[in-house]
């Protein structure tokens, strides 16, 4: 691993496009800014990380606990909000935020 | 309306004419770098569970809830600078969906990532995980009430 010092007010350049700076130094922290092009995505390694690894879990769900998920939707839902309940099959009177009903059309 | 609107308006919204409801994400989702087009299909009847799935063969499927139907006082400050990549003028008009784990198929200890929601611009097509820079939300909240 490559290690610089630098001081506050001093940047480090990352390939052609990626600019590090130093802003400023208190007690152990540092506060760093970063240039970069808007493909680079930057992030605190170890969020990062834990958010990765919640990704992977999350992509492993398989279709047959849909049934059963199903089960854990809210049966109400606040006039401001949105989506439909269950009871929109019946038939029953629902609140669509940012578009027309059409009474004729059901799925 | 596109299909994807109608499918976040829900059931009863003016039928669509007929395309794919394709998503880019401005960023991969972390842990898929390399994938950055997704359907966002409804996977039942009510609109209160999606499928997040990618549009490549090899690429990842996640299940989604729609953040504020189950949790209606889940209002997270979104990144300006998230906004701006999404081409959100009002961090409001995004709509934000939560991946669902289910941990080793068991139904019953499924949860939801409140710390990263994906945030959908239905307008433009975009969307990202932004990932909370707050600990107040959760990762793993459980879907069970």
């Amino acid at each position: 691993m490559l290690t610089l010092t630098r001081s506050v007010g001093e940047t480090i350049r990352i390939g052609d496009d990626i600019e590090v700076h130093v802003v400023e130094v208190r007690g152990g922290t540092v506060r760093l800014g970063f240039k970069a092009p808007r493909e680079v995505a930057i992030h605190r390694e170890e969020v990062y990380r834990q958010i990765a690894e919640a990704n992977l879990l999350a992509a492993q769900v398989t279709a047959d606990t849909l049934g059963a998920l199903a089960a854990f939707a809210p049966s109400a839902v606040a006039a401001a909000s949105v989506t439909a309940s269950p009871d929109a099959e019946a038939g029953t009177e629902v609140d669509i935020e940012g578009g027309p009903s059409s009474p004729t059309e059901r799925a | 309306m596109t299909v994807l609107e109608a499918a976040v308006a829900g059931p009863g919204s003016r039928p669509a004419p007929p395309q794919l409801p394709l998503l880019t994400f401005t960023e991969p989702l972390p842990g898929f770098p390399r994938y950055r087009d997704y359907a966002l299909v409804p996977a039942d009847a009510g609109n209160l569970l999606y499928w997040l799935q990618s549009v490549a063969p090899e690429g990842p499927r996640f299940l989604a809830v729609p953040a504020h139907a189950y949790f209606p006082d889940y209002r997270p400050a979104l990144p300006a600078e998230a906004c701006a990549e999404l081409g959100l003028d009002d961090a409001a008009d995004g709509r934000l969906f939560c991946l669902v784990t289910v941990p080793q198929g068991d139904v019953s200890a499924a949860t939801v990532n409140l710390r990263a929601p994906v945030v959908v611009n239905a307008a433009r097509e975009r969307a990202r995980q932004v990932v909370l820079a707050d600990g107040a939300h959760p990762i793993r909240r459980p879907l069970r009430r």
